[in-house]
């Protein structure tokens, strides 16, 4: 409860113009009478600010829907994402400081700003991976619509030319050949190419933009980054390649010294 | 039947479908034998996380073939399709023919191993089991079998030390990448793979088995449907339960391995090209002079026949056989038919020469 009527001092300090630095208790004391206990210009401050919020919390809504409507129509090209997710990342911003933020009056607390841009970066490439899975769905679709119009036309022909089918086993492995191949046609075609390609190449795209907000995460746990895993793990690997070299050397030398101990041991023993 | 019997046929079969999926919970709850990999071997050298396994021979070792078998499997899935169960295991086949056979486990990548490429597999770990081979059997030259990927690295390592390599045995391998008939290579050109390795490290062997499961998406799921209908049959779950525990045993691929495989092979084409540098030795095919088995499916839909047949023209060896098999993929080694006359070929071929 204390720590609600803290949080309830810190924005009233927000909202009120006044100088407010009295006794603390007395605004504990209205937390625990509640809100009704406050007088009314407060009240109408508070209102306001409530107001204020809610367009801001609007406004970030709304470049949310602009985005998802975008990716999901298909209408957004890198350049319209971008700006939209760019709104989006200073709306969201925008409204973190005001409702939070600044009653809290801990900067830290929260999200650092260069984070928040990552993760609405990655939030974003997770949309367009999201919106070219849909792409792909629906591109996938059209082989089993191909497919559907051939099997019933395949039936058809095998019905008038009197060789129908004997059970529901042979329609089936007859509908999975047809598939088959019309889905292969299709992987393989450019449609197919691109379609799986433009899912696979958004994916790696939001990998990619995923691992600087892990790499955030772990540093603020204090554990080591991938990237800093992945310098460690180069230095390894090129010392290890590099005693690997020094080892087939000294074999090497070391078998030259045989050979040149046998030739002057031959040599020892022609001369005795 | 006419379109409407059909019709009703198809209800029919439907309506038995919720009962099917409930009997197939229950059997594959019933904890149901599914062990692979039971051949007996022995790990007889560890580097990182490389094994070299030496499987035990069987009959009287006077009658074992002098020259030892290694055998290189992919870095994609395990060996373990090799063994997948007793009565339907290529390498016991092998044995039963009286080779000595060992194999390489690449085990399972790590983000420590994200800079291997492909001179450290084929230069340092094949080489390296190769030599052990060599040193510990007293034999200088050895019978080199790849499958697959595996193919690809034995054809590349004869091609940089023929001396060690007795004979070669190619089993479904590609070596020409420019092809238009596999979905998997088509893709694979339009790939970055630089930002692959960038967005992934290591490829995930799951990622890389959804797209190999894309591959043929009416296979995956009729194989499903099969397992409903065949349920009752308990030789038919454990093969089927073996299968599927091969399929998604998929190690990580080494980032690095993983580029070089895709940019110089897959997009650039640089191996069948003799233009493919590794540790800045030109890896040139037309050195390869020892003979030649190359084997591939003729249904085969990951390695198809045009990725594998150009093998046998591109080395200079003068005794090549090139045989296709009228399976796909995996059928070479577990296929009902051909995995009992394929072994028994190569072992002849070896035998032979």
């Amino acid at each position: 409860m204390d720590i609600g009527a803290d949080l309830f001092l810190q924005m009233i300090k927000g909202i009120y113009p006044g100088d407010l630095d009295e006794s603390t208790e007395k605004y504990r004391e209205w937390f625990h009478k509640g809100v009704f206990a406050m007088d009314s210009e407060i009240q109408s401050k508070m209102m306001q600010r409530i107001i204020e919020n809610g367009n801001l919390y609007l406004k970030f809504l709304n470049t949310v829907l602009e985005a998802t409507q975008a990716t999901y129509a298909g209408e957004g090209s890198d350049e319209n994402l971008n700006e939209i997710h760019a709104h989006m990342s200073d709306h969201l911003l925008e409204l973190y400081q005001e409702c939070v933020g600044k009653y809290l009056t801990a900067p830290q607390f929260g999200i650092p700003r260069e984070a928040l841009q990552q993760i609405n970066s990655a939030i974003s490439a997770n949309h367009k991976f999201m919106g070219a899975v849909g792409d792909f769905l629906i591109m996938f679709s059209t082989p089993f619509k191909r497919s559907m119009d051939i099997l019933q036309q395949a039936i058809k022909d095998r019905e008038r030319a009197g060789e129908g089918f004997k059970s529901a086993k042979e329609v089936y492995n007859f509908a999975v050949k047809i598939f088959d191949k019309e889905y292969d046609d299709w992987l393989k075609s450019s449609a197919g190419v691109q379609s799986v390609v433009n899912m696979v190449d958004n994916y790696l795209e939001y990998r990619k933009k995923l691992n600087p907000v892990k790499d955030i995460w772990l540093k603020s746990l204090s554990i080591p980054t991938k990237r800093e895993m992945e310098d460690v793990y180069r230095g390894i690997y090129d010392l290890k390649k590099k005693t690997r070299k020094q080892d087939a050397m000294i074999r090497e030398q070391n078998d030259i010294i045989k050979a040149l101990n046998r030739r002057l041991k031959t040599i020892e023993r022609l001369l005795k | 039947m006419n379109y409407r019997e059909i019709i009703e046929s198809i209800e029919k079969d439907l309506q038995q479908f919720p009962q099917k999926v409930l009997r197939a919970q229950e059997v594959l709850t019933d904890n149901p034998d599914c062990q692979v990999a039971t051949t007996p071997a022995d790990v007889v050298y560890t580097e990182d996380k490389m094994k070299l396994l030496h499987y035990r021979s069987r009959g009287d070792k006077k009658n074992i073939h002098p020259t030892p078998v290694l055998i290189v499997y992919a870095l994609i899935n395990r060996y373990i399709m090799l063994d997948l169960e007793p009565g339907r295991s290529f390498i016991q086949n092998l044995l039963n023919e009286g080779l000595d056979v060992y194999l390489i486990d690449w085990g399972y990548p790590t983000g420590a191993d994200r800079y291997l490429g492909l001179d450290d597999y084929i230069n340092y770990y094949m080489d390296t089991a190769l030599e052990w081979i060599r040193s510990e059997t007293k034999t200088k030259q050895i019978n080199l079998m790849g499958v697959c990927m595996g193919g690809t690295f034995s054809v590349i390592y004869a091609a940089l030390h023929r001396e060690k390599v007795k004979n070669l045995i190619t089993l479904a391998t590609p070596t020409e990448f420019d092809i238009d008939d596999a979905g998997l290579f088509l893709w694979a050109k339009e790939i970055d793979v630089d930002k692959a390795v960038e967005g992934l490290g290591n490829l995930p062997g799951d990622i890389a088995n959804i797209l190999y499961l894309l591959v043929t998406p009416v296979a995956t799921v009729n194989k499903y449907i099969q397992f409903l209908e065949g349920v009752e049959n308990p030789k038919f779950v454990s093969t089927f339960l073996r299968m599927e525990k091969w399929i998604f045993d998929s190690p990580d691929m080494a980032g690095e391995v993983f580029r070089e495989w895709i940019r110089d092979l897959l997009q650039q084409n640089l191996l069948i090209k003799n233009q493919l540098i590794l540790d800045g030795q030109k890896v040139d095919l037309r050195k390869i002079k020892c003979p030649l088995l190359n084997v591939f499916g003729k249904n085969d839909y990951l390695a198809p026949p045009s990725t594998a047949k150009p093998l046998s023209k591109a080395v200079s060896s003068k005794d090549i056989t090139t045989i296709g098999v009228d399976t796909g993929h995996v059928g070479i080694f577990v296929g009902s038919r051909s995995y009992k006359t394929i072994s028994p070929k190569i072992a002849k071929w070896i035998r032979e020469r």
